[in-house]
């Protein structure tokens, strides 16, 4: 009876690397000015998405506006509950389930403008 | 002691598949040759910090949590803390990708085989390239396609990765490919290898397209060490 080919797997991972061979010295890379960086970066489109720092009061937070609804019953105490859980305040809970849902709901837009409201 | 830097100016890229499929992957290979290895995430949603933070992470690996303001600062820790850092950044065209792709050794631009994609993708190229021009010095690169199908490979697809290639972009000959593992290891923790059957399938093609995936990344680097390519 005639012998079928064996597959030739001897080797298989003769190619692969020693991750241990990729742990010496880096190869130099030189201090970069980091103005100039922001610079080149900007001009191509890479720019800050972070807030500038605002000097605030002592005790002033950026929640400033009071927005009421109705819930079902015991629904407060539940809130309330979940936000003393996590040892956040109840604006805050609001904030991560709205995030949360826009994230799930693959809302872009709304995300970005939620992301841009709370930054 | 490499800086990878998972970039895309788009969200839902795959930048944290890939940055947690690498760590996870690297931390696994090193593990008994004593070989640490950092992720940074300075994603503002910090799902690879969630992830790390999961019981089944690997000893070996360390979590940074970063932000736009001290990338640098945390990237340079890092690198003198481990031998690899793994660095996962926001889906948005920010000063923070731009200022951690500038301490990388290689940047990995996750790209699906989708148009918008691709034009972020060469976005991140233009970006690189004036920081190489600027600063003189070439950032290599190369584009990993995510959530590919093992079935079919489409010809939008096929396309993009012919317009990148004959342009001289580097590309990846290994796809992440769209499994559920992948998604899994989110939920469950740890790595592919260590998923139980029971609660997932396909962990086996999974395993092996990460491993695939991580050598394909030692390779470039090899390769990058010793002065061999340029992006």
């Amino acid at each position: 009876m005639a012998e079928r080919a064996g597959l030739d797997l001897d080797d298989i991972n003769e190619d692969e690397v020693d991750i241990a061979s990729l742990t010496g010295p880096k190869n130099p890379k030189p201090k970069i000015d980091r103005k100039e960086l922001n610079k080149v970066s900007e001009e191509a489109g890479f720019v800050s998405r972070q807030a500038p720092r605002q000097r605030r009061r002592g005790g002033r937070t950026a929640y400033t506006q009071q927005k009421n609804f109705k819930m079902r019953p015991d629904m407060p105490e539940l809130f309330a509950d979940v936000a003393d859980g996590l040892g956040i305040k109840d604006y805050e809970l609001l904030e991560m389930a709205i995030q949360a849902f826009l994230a799930k709901q693959k809302m872009k837009d709304e995300l970005e403008r939620f992301k841009s409201i709370t930054s | 002691m490499p800086t990878i830097v998972m970039a895309s100016s788009k969200g839902g890229a795959g930048k944290t598949t890939a940055a947690v499929t690498l760590a996870g992957e690297l931390a696994r290979q090193g593990l008994e040759k004593g070989v640490n290895i950092a992720l940074v995430d300075a994603d503002p949603n910090k799902h690879s910090a969630k992830w790390a933070k999961k019981n089944g992470c690997p000893e070996n690996l360390t979590l940074y949590e970063s932000d736009e303001s001290s990338i640098i600062d945390d990237i340079e820790k890092a690198e003198q803390e481990n031998a690899f850092v793994i660095v996962d950044l926001e889906g948005t065209a920010s000063i923070a990708v731009a200022n951690a792709v500038s301490r990388a050794d290689l940047v990995i631009i996750l790209c699906q085989g989708s148009q918008n994609d691709a034009d972020e993708a060469v976005k991140t190229i233009k970006l690189l390239r004036q920081q190489g021009k600027a600063f003189r010095r070439d950032i290599p690169y190369s584009v990993l396609f995510t959530r590919t199908s093992t079935a079919i490979v489409p010809r939008t697809l096929k396309f993009i990765v012919s317009q990148f290639t004959d342009s001289g972009v580097d590309v990846f000959k290994v796809s992440l490919i769209e499994k559920d593992a992948y998604k899994a290891v989110h939920s469950f923790g740890g790595i592919v290898n260590n998923l139980d059957p029971k609660d997932v399938s396909g962990i086996e093609v999974t395993a092996a397209n990460a491993k695939a995936y991580a050598e394909e990344v030692k390779r470039k680097l090899k390769e990058i060490m010793s002065g061999g390519s340029d992006g």
